[in-house]
C-alpha cells in the first residue's frame, strides 16, 4: 500500500527522509502493511456507515450537488508525540493569554496603541473593532473563551500559527465524532497507543461557560445560540447542546426584559445567564448592530452591558483575529507577557502599508493573498496557482481597499498519507487545536487535523472540499 | 443662557405591537461650557428605565414594553445652563493643512468617510470652492464652509430622509439641518480636518433660526489651539449660548434621539415637538434626574382583533 509513496519534497508526518516510518508511527505503519488493502477498505466502509448513521454533516454553500454533506473522513490517524505536543500546548496557552489581554486593553486603556506597538489606524480601521465595547466590563475579563488556532508545519517540520479563530471557531464536534468512530473501527490499534483522551471537552466547555456566569446566579443557566438549521455548523451547535445538556436556542426563542435575558419555554420565561453564541456580532442585536438581523435578540447588548449576561465569546474579539493584526501577535506577547512567542507566525505583508502593498502587487504570483476578515477559505488568492486574469482582479481589489488584504509567502504544508483508491498518497494537512479559557486555560490534546483531499492542493478548509483525520496526542511514555 | 427644553416624542402604530425595546439619546451633555441642572424623563406605557454611557460619552436611556400597545410617549424635560462665549474662528492661529502629529490617534474616526458621509467627485468639486492653500487660516476655512453651504444649498423639508447620504443634497441642492451638517462634515474631512456630528436643540434668538421646533443638528471641527468648535451650517452660525448639546458622534447614526425595535406588523408614525424657553432664574425643586411614568395603557391579554394579530405573528415567524 505504501509502494509508490512519495515525499513530494515536503515534510512528511509519517516517514523520515530516509523512507523509514518515524518511531511513533512505526506500529501504525506495520499494522497497515500487515493488514493490506482489503481489510483497510472494509474498515473504511464501516466508518462511512457510522458517519452516515450519526448524521455528521456540514454545509457547503455554492455547490450544485446539494448543501448538506457528510464530512469526508480520512481513516489514517495523525499522531503527535508527547514532547512535540508539550511545546504546542505552551505556545497556545501563551498566545490565548496575550490575545485576551489585548482585547481587554483595546476596549479599555489602549496602552498598546498609546505605546505605538500596534498602529492605531489598523485597529480603528478593523471591521470587527466594536466601539460599542469601549469601557464595557466583561465577566472575569475573559473575552476569548473558545479559540481555534490553526497550525501548519513547513518543509523542516517546524510548527507555525497560520491564524487564530477567536470569534466562533467551529469543528470541535468532528474531532469528538472522529474519535468515537476511530475507537470502533480500530479498537486494538487504538489501545496499542496510549492516546490522550479528548472526551472531556464538552464538560470542560460547560465549566468554562459557567465560570463567567454573572454573580447573581447560583446555578448558572447556560444556552447555545444558533443562527438556525440552515447554518453550516448547525450540526455542531446541536451536538454540543446535547453533549453539555443545555438548551439550543434561536434568537426568536429569547427576549430581553428589564436588563435580563430570558428564553421562552413551555413553562414560561426562564432567565439565561451565559449564552454560548454561535452568531456573529453583527447579527446579535438589531438594536445595537445590524437593524435587519432576524437572528439576534433586540436589547441583548443591554443585558450584556449591565453585566446580567455573559457572552462567549465576548463581543468584539474579531479585532484579535483580524488577519492584518495577526502579524502583531508576537509583539503583543512581548508587550503583555514580556516573553518571546513560542509558536512563530508566518511572515505577513500588510497591504494597508504602502511599502508592503507595493511588494505584494509586484509578487502576486508567489504569494497567498487573504481577505482580513473572511474565514473558511473564502476571499483568498493562491497567487502561484491562479490565472493571470484572477491575479489582475485581485490586484484591483487590493488597490481599492488595501486595509482588507494581507499576503503571505506560500508555505508548503506538511503531508500525511491518505488512502487514494487502493494505495496511500501524501496529502497536505494542518491542525486546529481548541483552547478553552475558563478558570484556567485548557488545550484539548489534539484537535482537528484537516486534509486537502485533492492532490497538490493547499486548501484544507472543509468549506473548500477538505476532509479530516483523528489526531492522537500520545501520553508521556510512548509504546513501540 | 439658562434654558428649559421640553422634548416630546409620540410614536403611534397602525396596529398593536409588542416587545418594544427602545434606546433614547435625549440627555443634554455635561460639558465645560454647558451644565445640565436637571433631567426629567417620563415614559408611557409605564416601564422601568435604565441608562448607560455609550462609547462617545452620550447618556443612553433604555426601556422595553412587552405587553401589547399601540402608542409610546416620551417626554424629556431638562434645564441647562450654557456658558459659551461667542467665538471668532478667523482669529484662531491654526493653519491649513494641519500637521499630522497635531492630534492623537483617537481623532481617526472623525477623519473617515462612512455611512451618510460619502466621499465623491461632487464633494471634492465643492471643496475646491474653499480654495485651501498652504497657510490658510483654519478658522477662515471653516467659515468659508458655512457660507458656501448657505449660498449653494436650500433648506427645505420633505426632500431628504434621516437615512439620506450627502450625495442626495449634492444632487438636488435641498436638505434639512441633518444634511447640511453631514455635508459640512464631508467638506472638513475632505480637507483632513477632524469633524463630528452633534445633535441637540437650538433656542431661537434671531429671526432665522432653523430647526428650533424639533431636534437640531450641527457639527464641530477640531482646532489644535481651541479644541472642538461648533458650526451650524443650516443657520450659517458659529455655535454659541443658545445651543444645547445632546449627542456627539461620527454621523447621525451614532446619535439618533430614539431608536427601537418591536414585534408586530404595523407602521410607525413619529411626531416630535421641542419647546425651548429662556429662564430668568434657576427654578426651585430641581431633581438632577427623575424618571416617571405616563399613563398610557398596554393590553396584557385580549383586545379586539388579537386573534387576527396572533395569526399574523405566526405567519411572520414562519417567513423568517
Amino acid at each position: 500500500m505504501f509502494k509508490n509513496y512519495e515525499a513530494n519534497g515536503l515534510f512528511d508526518e509519517v516517514f523520515s527522509p530516509s523512507g523509514q516510518p518515524r518511531p511513533h508511527y512505526a506500529p501504525l505503519v506495520n499494522r497497515l502493511k500487515a493488514a493490506g488493502y482489503p481489510a483497510f477498505e472494509r474498515r473504511r466502509r464501516m466508518s462511512d456507515v457510522l458517519f452516515r448513521n450519526q448524521g455528521i454533516t456540514f454545509t457547503v454553500y455554492n455547490d450544485a450537488r446539494g448543501v448538506e454533506k457528510i464530512f469526508p473522513f480520512d481513516l489514517v490517524p495523525r499522531i503527535v508525540p508527547a514532547d512535540e505536543w508539550d511545546a504546542i500546548e505552551h505556545g497556545l496557552i501563551q498566545r490565548i493569554t496575550a490575545l485576551n489581554l489585548f482585547c481587554q486593553d483595546i476596549y479599555h486603556g489602549q496602552h498598546i496603541l498609546k505605546e505605538r506597538v500596534i498602529p492605531p489606524e489598523l485597529i480603528y480601521g478593523a471591521k470587527m473593532f466594536r466601539r460599542e465595547m469601549f469601557g464595557v466590563n466583561v465577566q472575569r475579563d475573559i473575552y476569548i473563551h473558545i479559540c481555534g488556532t490553526d497550525l501548519i508545519r513547513d518543509k523542516e517540520g517546524r510548527y507555525y500559527v497560520l491564524e487564530d479563530n477567536a470569534r466562533t471557531p467551529s469543528g470541535v464536534s468532528y474531532v469528538l465524532e472522529n474519535r468515537v468512530v476511530m475507537k470502533r473501527v480500530f479498537p486494538s490499534l487504538f489501545s496499542e497507543y496510549r492516546v490522550r483522551a479528548i472526551e472531556d471537552y464538552p464538560y470542560n466547555l460547560l465549566q468554562c461557560l459557567k465560570h463567567v456566569s454573572p454573580h447573581h446566579a447560583d446555578e448558572p443557566s447556560v444556552a447555545i445560540l444558533t443562527p438556525g438549521v440552515y447554518n453550516s455548523a448547525y450540526f455542531e451547535h446541536s451536538f454540543l447542546a446535547r453533549q453539555m445538556g443545555i438548551e439550543l436556542v434561536e434568537g426568536r426563542d429569547l427576549l430581553v426584559d428589564k436588563g435580563f435575558l430570558y428564553m421562552r419555554t413551555t413553562a414560561g420565561l426562564r432567565r439565561v445567564d451565559v449564552l454560548y453564541r454561535r452568531v456573529d456580532d453583527d447579527f446579535l442585536d438589531p438594536l445595537c448592530f445590524r437593524p435587519d438581523s432576524a437572528l439576534g435578540v433586540p436589547g441583548l447588548m443591554n443585558a450584556y452591558r449591565c453585566g446580567n449576561l455573559a457572552l462567549a465569546n465576548a463581543v468584539g474579539t474579531g479585532v484579535a483575529d483580524d488577519k492584518a493584526i495577526y502579524p502583531f501577535v508576537p509583539d503583543m506577547i512581548k508587550f503583555y507577557l514580556g516573553q518571546d512567542a513560542i509558536l512563530p507566525n508566518i511572515p505577513t505583508y500588510i497591504c494597508a502599508r504602502e511599502a508592503d502593498r507595493q511588494y505584494v502587487l509586484e509578487h502576486l504570483h508567489e504569494l497567498v493573498v487573504k481577505s482580513t476578515n473572511e474565514s473558511g477559505g473564502y476571499g483568498m488568492l493562491m497567487g502561484h496557482q491562479a490565472a493571470q486574469q484572477e491575479r489582475e482582479e485581485f490586484a484591483a481589489k487590493i488597490k481599492d481597499d488595501p486595509r482588507n488584504f494581507i499576503a503571505q509567502p506560500v508555505v508548503q504544508l506538511s503531508q500525511h498519507p491518505s488512502l487514494v483508491e487502493d494505495h496511500f498518497e501524501g496529502r497536505r494537512v494542518d491542525l486546529r487545536p481548541y483552547i478553552l479559557y475558563g478558570q484556567k486555560v485548557i488545550v484539548m490534546p489534539g484537535g482537528l487535523t484537516r486534509v486537502a483531499l485533492r492532490s497538490g492542493s493547499l486548501v484544507v478548509n472543509s468549506s473548500q472540499g477538505g476532509g479530516s483525520k483523528d489526531t492522537w496526542v500520545l501520553e508521556e511514555e510512548m509504546v513501540g | 443662557m439658562l434654558l428649559k427644553i421640553t422634548h416630546q416624542t409620540d410614536l403611534r402604530y397602525s396596529d398593536m405591537i409588542s416587545e418594544s425595546i427602545m434606546e433614547l439619546r435625549m440627555v443634554p451633555r455635561q460639558e465645560q461650557d454647558q451644565h445640565r441642572l436637571s433631567f426629567d424623563l417620563a415614559i408611557g406605557p409605564p416601564t422601568s428605565v435604565s441608562s448607560y454611557f455609550d462609547w462617545l460619552g452620550n447618556t443612553v436611556h433604555t426601556f422595553s414594553v412587552n405587553g401589547f400597545h399601540n402608542r409610546i410617549r416620551i417626554l424629556a424635560t431638562s434645564v441647562v445652563e450654557t456658558d459659551r462665549p461667542h467665538k471668532q474662528p478667523e482669529r484662531f492661529r491654526d493653519q491649513w493643512p494641519i500637521a499630522p502629529d497635531a492630534y492623537d490617534y483617537t481623532v481617526y474616526d472623525y477623519l473617515q468617510f462612512g455611512g451618510p458621509i460619502v466621499d465623491g467627485p461632487k464633494l471634492r468639486e465643492l471643496a475646491q470652492y474653499l480654495e485651501p492653500g498652504q497657510g490658510t487660516s483654519l478658522g477662515e476655512l471653516a467659515l468659508r464652509m458655512l457660507y458656501l453651504i448657505d449660498d449653494k444649498f436650500t433648506y427645505k423639508k420633505g426632500i431628504t430622509t434621516s437615512a439620506s447620504p450627502i450625495t442626495e443634497i449634492l444632487e438636488t441642492g435641498f436638505g434639512v439641518c441633518q444634511d447640511f451638517t453631514h455635508l459640512m462634515i464631508g467638506l472638513a474631512r475632505a480637507l483632513r480636518i477632524p469633524a463630528r456630528y452633534v445633535s441637540g436643540f437650538i433656542h431661537p434668538v434671531s429671526e432665522r433660526s432653523r430647526g428650533y421646533a424639533q431636534t437640531h443638528a450641527w457639527c464641530e471641527l477640531l482646532f489644535p489651539s481651541a479644541g472642538w468648535v461648533g458650526f451650524d451650517a443650516a443657520n450659517r452660525a458659529v455655535v454659541a449660548g443658545q445651543f444645547v448639546k445632546v449627542g456627539i458622534g461620527r454621523d447621525f447614526r451614532d446619535v439618533p434621539p430614539n431608536r427601537g425595535v418591536y414585534r408586530g406588523n404595523a407602521t410607525e408614525i413619529i411626531d416630535v415637538t421641542v419647546k425651548t424657553a429662556e429662564l430668568a432664574a434657576i427654578p426651585t425643586e430641581l431633581a438632577a434626574e427623575r424618571l416617571q411614568s405616563l399613563d398610557i395603557p398596554t393590553y396584557a391579554s385580549g383586545y379586539p382583533g388579537q386573534r387576527e394579530f396572533a395569526n399574523q405573528q405566526q405567519e411572520h415567524q414562519q417567513q423568517q
